[in-house]
């Protein structure tokens, strides 16, 4: 049953497939999920990869030292045509083995550790309360995702980083343009011109030491012998850049449309707000808005589940299926705020939608804490929004890694 | 119960210090540190938690074997 890698097999099941609601994962991937949890797909370059839907195995392999994350490898599988860009490999942080992963992962743990986070929740606060009037003063119809959604986490990455925010428009355009590129040759222009205004700014960074921000700091311990060299900075600020504000802005905008197609759990959370932490992670597990928790190759042989995972296979390891595999949570399709009420809240944090082992996402506490942030407010300020549009007709992104909307025009 | 957190593997997710924040702790370089190594029976099932959630396998409960509630039980006390 273990065809090679490359062998083009029509009969195989074809990686990625749209979604048809927003916050579900596509029919085809429940389909798989009910088969089992380990399965082979084929991919647009028609090599064959492993897909994991079970919760256990996923948990086991991203955990296994023997999977590797190193994006330069030959036999490491581009899932989509975008991912073959150069750009992309090495990516800093995520597409490293240990030992560099580790001492990079080391040098940005302080700026995104819980303390860090909860010292700027009120600046974020402020920012939201701010956005969200400028929406009421502008009145409706309004595009969440321009007016509120984006802002919120692209200001507080360009804060943490030190990159101004005056930039905004073209870093939310060129990681987009990298992110959501259909074929190599696109992402890697974006990702080009994302690049080379980075090295622009880390060069005035050099010329002025002591700036606010994670690349100020950064830029003062780079040797070209040591742990930091100048290109490894530039590719942490790319990595962080491109990593700190997409995903978030689309969690918000798809965690709102999730919050207002269940009017129940909205009531449900208004009633009750101390479950708001334990509602983002409901909301994180069901709106798995990378859809992926992890791509990884084998160096090799692994046995799992009397299956065997060659030396040099692929393995993309699906969040919004293992996030809904019953045997960890039961009515797995449903939003329920409450879901982990009677338990240690933290309990809620199982499912993968931040990755597991070693490269889980470094900034999951930042992104819960503009999450908690920007639905508070946001349903506090303006306590009658509503979609400017049915479900069915928003604009939303095509499967593969970042899902989405490419707008989200509400009311109130 | 007695309680370690390996600062050579924990990645600074921060989900110790969520589940029982009794027990773990951050430093100032973000990674783990531990605030109470022989906690009470009262935070075996707030530890238990950090365990399973702790993403690079970083925080071991020493004692798991004695009187540890069957998988799904609820927690004591
Ligand atoms: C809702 C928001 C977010 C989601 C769903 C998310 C998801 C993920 C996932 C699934 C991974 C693991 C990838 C893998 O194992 O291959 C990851 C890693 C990472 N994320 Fe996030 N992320 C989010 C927000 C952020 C933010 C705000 C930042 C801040 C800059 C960030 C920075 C990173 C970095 C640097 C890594 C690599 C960590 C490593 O390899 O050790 N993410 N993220
Ligand atoms: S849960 Fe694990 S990785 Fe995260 S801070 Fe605690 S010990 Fe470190």
């Amino acid at each position: 049953m273990n065809a090679p890698p490359t062998t083009a097999n029509e009969e195989l099941f074809a990686y990625p497939q749209d979604r048809a609601c927003p916050w579900q994962p596509s029919p085809g991937y429940q389909d798989l999920g009910r088969r089992g949890p380990l399965h082979r797909v084929r991919l647009w370059d028609g090599r064959t990869i492993w897909m994991v839907t079970g919760h256990t195995q996923a948990r086991r392999l991203l955990a296994d030292p023997r999977m590797s994350a190193d994006r330069s490898r030959d036999d490491f599988p581009a899932v989509l045509p975008r991912l073959d860009a150069p750009i992309f490999k090495p990516i800093a942080i995520i597409g490293f083995d240990p030992p560099v992963h580790d001492v990079h992962r080391r040098l940005l743990a302080p700026d995104f550790s819980l303390k860090h986070v909860r010292a700027v929740r009120p600046q974020v606060e402020e920012l939201a309360r701010r956005l969200a009037a400028d929406m009421l003063r502008a009145g409706p119809p309004v595009d969440l995702v321009q007016a509120y959604a984006l802002p919120i986490p692209s200001m507080v990455i360009s804060e943490l980083l030190g990159v101004p925010y005056e930039d905004h428009e073209f870093f939310e355009a060129k990681t987009v343009g990298l992110l959501q590129a259909k074929s190599a040759e696109d992402a890697e222009r974006a990702g080009r011109e994302l690049w080379d205004y980075l090295d622009g700014l880390i060069t005035r960074k050099e010329r002025e030491p002591g700036g606010s921000g994670v690349l100020s700091r950064l830029a003062g311990q780079v040797t070209e012998d040591g742990d930091l060299t100048r290109e490894d900075l530039l590719r942490i600020a790319l990595a962080l850049l491109i990593g700190g504000h997409d995903t978030t802005s689309q969690m918000i905008a798809l965690g709102v449309v999730t919050l207002l197609e269940h009017p129940d759990q909205l009531a449900a959370l208004r009633a009750d707000p101390g479950a708001l932490p334990a509602a983002i992670d409901e909301l994180l597990r069901l709106v798995s808005i990378t859809d992926v928790s992890g791509v990884r190759v084998a160096t090799e042989d692994i046995e799992i589940d009397g299956e065997v995972i060659r030396a040099g296979e692929g393995v993309l390891v699906s969040s919004s299926m293992t996030n809904r595999d019953p045997a960890v949570f039961p009515r797995p399709y449903e939003f329920d705020v409450h879901r982990t009420v009677g338990d240690n809240a933290a309990s809620g944090r199982q499912h993968l939608t931040f990755g597991f082992g070693i490269h889980q996402c470094l900034g999951q506490n930042l992104a819960r804490m503009e999450l908690e942030v920007a639905f508070s407010v946001l349903f506090e300020e303006i306590p009658g929004l509503r979609l400017g549009t049915p479900l069915e007709a928003l604009p939303t992104r095509s499967g593969g890694t970042m899902q989405g909307v490419h707008t989200l025009p509400v009311e109130w | 119960m007695k309680v370690t957190a390996d600062r050579s593997r924990c990645m600074a997710a921060g989900h110790c210090a969520i589940s029982a924040p009794a027990v773990f702790d951050h430093g100032e370089d973000g990674l783990v540190v531990v605030l109470d190594a022989e906690p009470g029976e009262d935070q075996r099932r707030a530890v238990e938690v950090a365990e399973n959630l702790c993403p690079s396998r970083a925080i071991a409960l020493l004692d798991a074997s004695a009187a540890a509630p069957a998988q799904g039980a609820p927690p004591a006390g």
